[in-house]
C-alpha cells in the first residue's frame, strides 16, 4: 500500500497498515479514538482503490465536513475527479462533478440511499466502485438517519458484491458484531495522541453551574488553553457564551440554528485563537477537526423528544474526544459538571460504550425500507423481500420480527399492492402510486399517507394555504419543527386570529379531530406553519426569524423541507395518467371568479415556499419561462404580479438581471393574455379569518386574550390592580383614565389579557356582553392554545 | 516429448488476455436485460468476453475489456433472414 514516506505512523495506524486490513479486500470496522488518525487511514484505502482503477465513496454525516474533505482531497488526489454529493446540491444547483465522472464521491448517507433506491439511473458508475468508507459508523444506531444508512449499505452491498466497506468510529460497543454483519474483520485501539484527564465537578444547586463553568474555563484560558463547552440547548449556548463574554473571556456560541457561514467563521476564530471558548450544542460532536485543551460537559442530559435522559457514554466520548490539541498540549482535560446527588457521571470515564442497535426494528423505519426495496425492483416477492432484509443489521441482531405485519399494514394502507404474476408463479409486491411518490421524494410512507388523507378527503377544497402548511408541518418529514414556548402562546394566538384556516375553525373537538398530533406538538406544528406562511409573505429569513424568535437558518431549512413535502403533495393529487386517456386531458376552462382548484393552489404554494414569494407574486410564475427566482427579482423591482407586469414598460422590465427586452415584451404579451381569464388576485384567500367567527366583534379586543382573561384573578391594590393566574403576576395601574399594564404584550401595543381582566373586574358592561357572546358562540370559537399546552408533549 | 508452443497470453488493444481464460458470453440490446446488469462487472470477473455478431451490432457502449465476436450464425434462423455468400 502506498504511504507517504514523510508521515510517521502512530501505533494504531501502523498496526492497521501492517496487518493489511485496508488492502486485504475484506470489509473492516476500525474503532479508534478521535484524533488517532482514522481519516488518514481512510485516505490510504482511497488512494489504493483509485490506483487500482476503481472508484471510492466516502460517507460523512455532515455537509460542512463533506465540503472540507473535498477541498482537501482535490489537492491530495490530483488527476482524479473528486465530487461532492450532499443536500446542498442536486435540486437548485447541479453537482460540481456529476456522478458518472467522479472517481472519489464524498456524500452524505442520504445521497447514497437515494442512489441505491434509484440504482438503475446510477448503473453507469456504481459497479465501478470498489470501496465504501462509512465515517461515524455509529450513526447506524441513530433513530432518524440510522435506518436510512443501514438500508443504503444493505442495498449497496447487494448491488455491488465487490464492494469493500471500511467503517470508522470512535465509539462502538459492539465492533465485532458490526464486522460480523459486514462479513469483515474488526480492529480496535485505545491509543490516543494526547492522553485525557477526566474530572468531575459537583454542584449542589443548578444555579451554581454558571459559576462553576466560569471558574473552570477561566483557569484553562489563563493557562493559555482553549475550552470547548457542550450544552443541551441553543438558548443555553447563547446565554452562557454571553455570560462568559461579560466575565471578560473571548467566548462564542455554535449550534445548528446558525447558518453555515457563521458557523465556519466561528470555527476559524476558534482555530486561530481569536476565540478562547466555544459553547456548543451537539453540532461539534462529530466530524470537524476542532480540538481544544479542555472540554466541558455542562449538561449531562439531553432531550430525547419525550423527556430528559442521561447522555449515553458514546455521546460523552464523542465530545470528550475533542480534548487535547496535537503538538500544543501534553494532556487534554475533560470536565463533567454533575449534580452532587447523581452518580451517573461516574460511569463515563470507564468508556464502556453502548452497542449500536439497528433502528430498523421500528415499524415506520422498516416500512420506509420495505418500500425502497420493492420500489427499486430489488424485491418482487415476499420471499425476496425476506431474503434481502436478512442482510440487514436488524436481522443480524435478531431485531427484525415484524416484517410480515408491516407488509400487511402497508397493503392495507395502500402503499403496496400484491398482484398475481404468472412469471413469478404466485403473487408479487408492487408499490402503488403513493408508494412510488414516497420513494421518489425520500419521504416516510406515513408522510405520504397523511398527505393523501388530507388532500383527498371531503374537505380538501376548503384547505387554505395555512392549512396546507399545517398538513405538511405535522408530518414526520417536516424538519425542523419549531417548538412554542409558553410565553409565546398569546402572540401566536393573536397571529392565528388574523389567518384564514378551515382546519383551525369550529369547536375544539372539531379542530382536534382534523389533526394527527396533540398537545405541545400541535402547538409546534401551528407555530411552524405560521413561520412558513410568513416566509411566503416576507421572503427574508432574517426578518421571519426575528418575528418568531427562531433562527434564519431554521427558516431556510424549513422552506426546503416543506417544499419537498409539497412537491409530494402535488404528485398525490395530480390525476394519474391512464393508458386510455385521450391526449386532450386538460381541465375545462375556468371562469375568472372561480376559486382555483386545490392542485393549482398546492402547486402555487410549493413555488411560494421555494422562493419566498406571496400569492400575488407567484402569478408571475404562470408565464412560461418565469420561475420562482425571476419572479422574486421582478417582485424586488416593483413588479409584484401579472397585472403589474402588463402595465410595465419592457425597457424597465429588461433592467432586471437575466431578462432581455425581447423576453420582457413576450412576457408582457403573455401576461396580457393571461389576465383575460385570471386575476393577479386569483390566489388571494377571501374566506373568514380564524377570529372572524365572531362577526361584528370589536377589532381592538382579541377574543383569544379575552378568553384567557377569564382565567385570571384580579385583586384591588392601593396603587392599582394585581393580576395573577398566568405565567407570572402582573400589575395594572390607572394612569388618568387609562389602564396601563407592565407586561410585554401591553408594551407591544396590545390590549393584553391582564387589562381585559381588570376591565371585567370593574364590570365593564361592553366587555361583559362580549364575554356572554363568547360563551354563546362557544362551539364556533377558535382553538384554545392554552389547553393544548397543558395537554403536554403528546404525539 | 514436445514442448508446448501455445501462447501464455494474448495482447490486444483493449488489454491482455491471460491463458487459459474464462470467457463469458454477453449480449447487447433488449432481449436479455440481465446481461446489462452483469456486464459492468465483467472486467472484474474475466479478462475477455464473447458476443455474437448479431448482438454486437446493437452495442452502444463498449465494455472496457477485449471482446471476441462470434459469427452469430443462429441469426440465419430468424424469420425473413437471408444468407449471403
Amino acid at each position: 500500500m502506498p504511504t507517504s514516506p514523510y508521515i510517521e505512523l502512530n501505533p494504531a495506524q501502523k498496526e492497521v497498515v501492517d496487518r493489511g486490513l485496508l488492502t486485504s479486500g475484506f470489509s473492516s470496522v476500525l474503532q479508534m479514538p478521535t484524533g488517532a488518525g482514522k481519516t488518514w487511514l481512510a485516505e490510504q484505502a482511497i488512494a489504493a482503490t483509485l490506483e487500482s482503477g476503481a472508484r471510492a465513496i466516502y460517507l460523512t454525516p455532515l455537509r460542512a465536513l463533506a465540503n472540507e474533505l473535498v477541498e482537501r482531497w482535490r489537492a491530495r488526489f490530483q488527476g482524479y475527479e473528486v465530487g461532492v454529493f450532499t443536500g446542498e446540491y442536486g435540486q437548485k444547483q447541479s453537482y460540481p462533478v456529476p456522478f458518472e465522472r467522479a472517481h472519489l464521491l464524498v456524500m452524505t448517507p442520504e445521497r447514497l440511499d437515494a442512489c441505491t433506491r434509484h440504482w438503475r439511473s446510477h448503473w453507469n458508475w456504481f459497479p465501478k466502485v470498489g470501496l465504501l468508507v462509512v465515517d461515524e459508523l455509529h450513526l447506524l444506531g441513530e433513530r432518524g438517519r440510522g435506518p436510512r444508512l443501514e438500508g443504503a449499505i444493505m442495498r449497496a452491498r447487494r448491488l455491488n458484491p465487490f464492494l469493500q466497506l471500511v467503517g470508522l468510529s470512535a465509539t462502538l460497543g459492539n465492533r465485532g458484531e458490526l464486522a460480523e454483519w459486514l462479513s469483515g474483520v474488526d480492529f480496535g485501539s485505545d491509543w490516543r495522541p494526547i492522553p485525557i484527564e477526566w474530572r468531575c465537578v459537583r454542584y449542589q444547586r443548578a444555579t451554581d453551574k454558571p459559576r462553576i463553568l466560569r471558574e473552570q474555563v477561566a483557569a484553562c484560558v489563563a493557562a493559555g488553553g482553549q475550552s470547548l463547552v457542550f450544552v443541551q440547548s441553543r438558548r443555553r449556548a447563547e446565554q452562557l457564551s454571553s455570560e462568559l463574554r461579560g466575565a471578560g473571556i473571548a467566548a462564542g456560541h455554535h449550534h445548528a440554528g446558525l447558518d453555515s457561514q457563521d458557523r465556519r467563521r466561528l470555527e476559524n476564530d476558534f482555530r486561530n485563537g481569536a476565540l478562547r471558548v466555544l459553547v456548543s450544542t451537539g453540532t461539534l460532536e462529530m466530524g470537524l477537526n476542532l480540538p481544544a485543551r479542555q472540554v466541558v460537559l455542562y449538561d449531562l442530559q439531553c432531550f430525547n423528544g419525550i423527556d430528559f435522559v442521561p447522555l449515553s457514554t458514546n455521546t460523552v466520548w464523542q465530545r470528550a474526544g475533542r480534548a487535547g490539541r496535537r503538538g500544543l498540549d501534553t494532556q487534554g482535560e475533560v470536565v463533567l459538571i454533575a449534580p452532587a446527588w447523581d452518580r451517573v457521571a461516574d460511569k463515563y470515564p470507564a468508556g464502556q460504550f453502548e452497542p449500536v442497535l439497528s433502528g430498523l426494528s421500528e415499524g415506520p423505519a422498516l416500512a420506509e425500507q420495505i418500500l425502497a426495496e420493492v420500489s427499486s425492483g430489488l424485491a418482487r416477492t415476499r420471499a425476496q423481500l425476506g431474503r434481502n432484509l436478512r442482510q440487514s443489521l436488524a436481522w443480524h441482531q435478531r431485531r427484525l420480527s415484524q416484517v410480515d405485519r408491516v407488509v400487511g399494514e402497508m397493503l392495507d394502507a395502500g402503499m403496496l399492492a400484491e398482484v398475481s404474476d404468472d412469471d413469478a408463479r404466485g403473487t408479487v409486491l408492487k408499490p402503488t402510486r403513493l408508494g412510488r411518490i414516497a420513494v421518489r421524494q425520500m419521504l416516510a410512507p406515513s408522510t405520504v399517507l397523511q398527505l393523501a388523507r388530507a388532500l383527498q378527503g371531503e374537505s380538501a377544497e376548503r384547505l387554505t394555504f395555512l392549512d396546507l402548511l399545517l398538513v405538511c408541518a405535522q408530518t414526520d418529514d417536516c424538519e425542523p419543527l419549531i417548538p412554542l414556548d409558553f410565553d409565546e402562546i398569546d402572540e401566536i394566538g393573536a397571529r392565528l386570529a388574523c389567518e384564514r384556516s378551515f382546519l383551525l375553525s369550529g369547536s375544539q373537538s372539531d379542530i382536534l379531530a382534523r389533526f394527527e398530533v396533540r398537545g405541545r406538538r400541535l402547538l409546534a406544528v401551528i407555530k411552524t406553519a405560521l413561520i412558513a406562511r410568513e416566509w411566503t409573505r416576507r421572503g427574508n429569513a432574517d426578518e421571519v426569524a426575528d418575528v418568531f424568535g427562531c433562527y434564519a437558518f431554521e427558516v431556510r431549512r424549513l422552506s426546503e423541507s416543506i417544499e419537498r413535502i409539497l412537491t409530494a403533495a402535488v404528485a398525490v393529487i395530480t390525476p394519474p395518467k391512464e393508458d386510455g386517456d385521450t391526449p386532450d386531458a386538460s381541465p375545462p376552462p375556468r371562469l375568472m371568479e372561480d376559486e382555483p382548484p386545490l392542485l393549482e393552489r398546492v402547486r402555487a404554494l410549493a413555488a411560494m415556499v421555494a422562493h419566498g414569494i406571496d400569492e400575488q407574486a407567484v402569478t408571475l410564475t404562470f408565464l412560461s419561462g418565469i420561475g420562482g427566482t425571476l419572479a422574486r427579482r421582478l417582485h424586488a423591482a416593483g413588479i409584484s404580479d401579472v397585472e403589474e407586469l402588463v402595465l410595465a414598460d419592457p425597457i424597465d422590465v429588461a433592467k432586471v438581471r437575466g431578462i432581455s427586452k425581447a423576453r420582457a415584451e413576450r412576457w408582457i404579451d403573455e401576461a396580457a393574455e393571461l389576465i383575460r381569464t385570471r386575476s393577479a388576485f386569483s390566489l388571494r384567500e377571501t374566506g373568514r379569518t380564524v377570529a372572524a367567527s365572531h362577526v361584528g366583534w370589536p377589532r381592538e379586543i382579541d377574543p383569544y386574550r379575552l378568553r384567557r382573561a377569564l382565567d385570571l384573578r384580579v385583586r384591588k391594590k392601593s396603587e392599582g390592580f394585581a393580576v395573577d393566574g398566568g405565567l407570572e403576576p402582573h400589575r395594572v395601574r390607572l394612569v388618568g383614565d387609562a389602564l396601563v399594564c407592565d407586561c410585554a404584550d401591553f408594551d407591544k401595543g396590545q390590549t393584553c389579557k391582564h387589562l381585559l381582566a381588570v376591565r371585567l373586574f370593574r364590570k365593564d358592561q361592553d366587555l361583559v356582553r362580549l364575554v356572554e357572546r363568547l360563551a354563546a358562540d362557544g362551539a364556533a370559537g377558535q382553538i384554545d392554545l392554552f389547553q393544548l399546552w397543558f395537554e403536554g408533549g403528546r404525539r | 516429448m514436445t514442448t508446448s508452443t501455445l501462447p501464455r497470453q494474448l495482447k490486444t488493444a483493449h488489454g491482455t488476455i491471460r491463458l487459459p481464460a474464462f470467457v463469458p458470453v454477453t449480449t447487447f440490446g433488449k432481449k436479455y436485460p440481465l446481461d446489462d446488469l452483469v456486464r459492468p462487472y465483467l472486467p472484474r470477473l474475466a479478462s475477455a468476453a464473447m458476443v455474437s455478431f448479431h448482438y454486437a451490432r446493437q452495442m452502444k457502449e463498449r465494455p472496457s475489456l477485449p471482446l471476441f465476436i462470434d459469427s452469430g450464425g443462429f441469426a440465419s434462423l430468424f424469420e425473413n433472414a437471408t444468407v449471403r455468400s
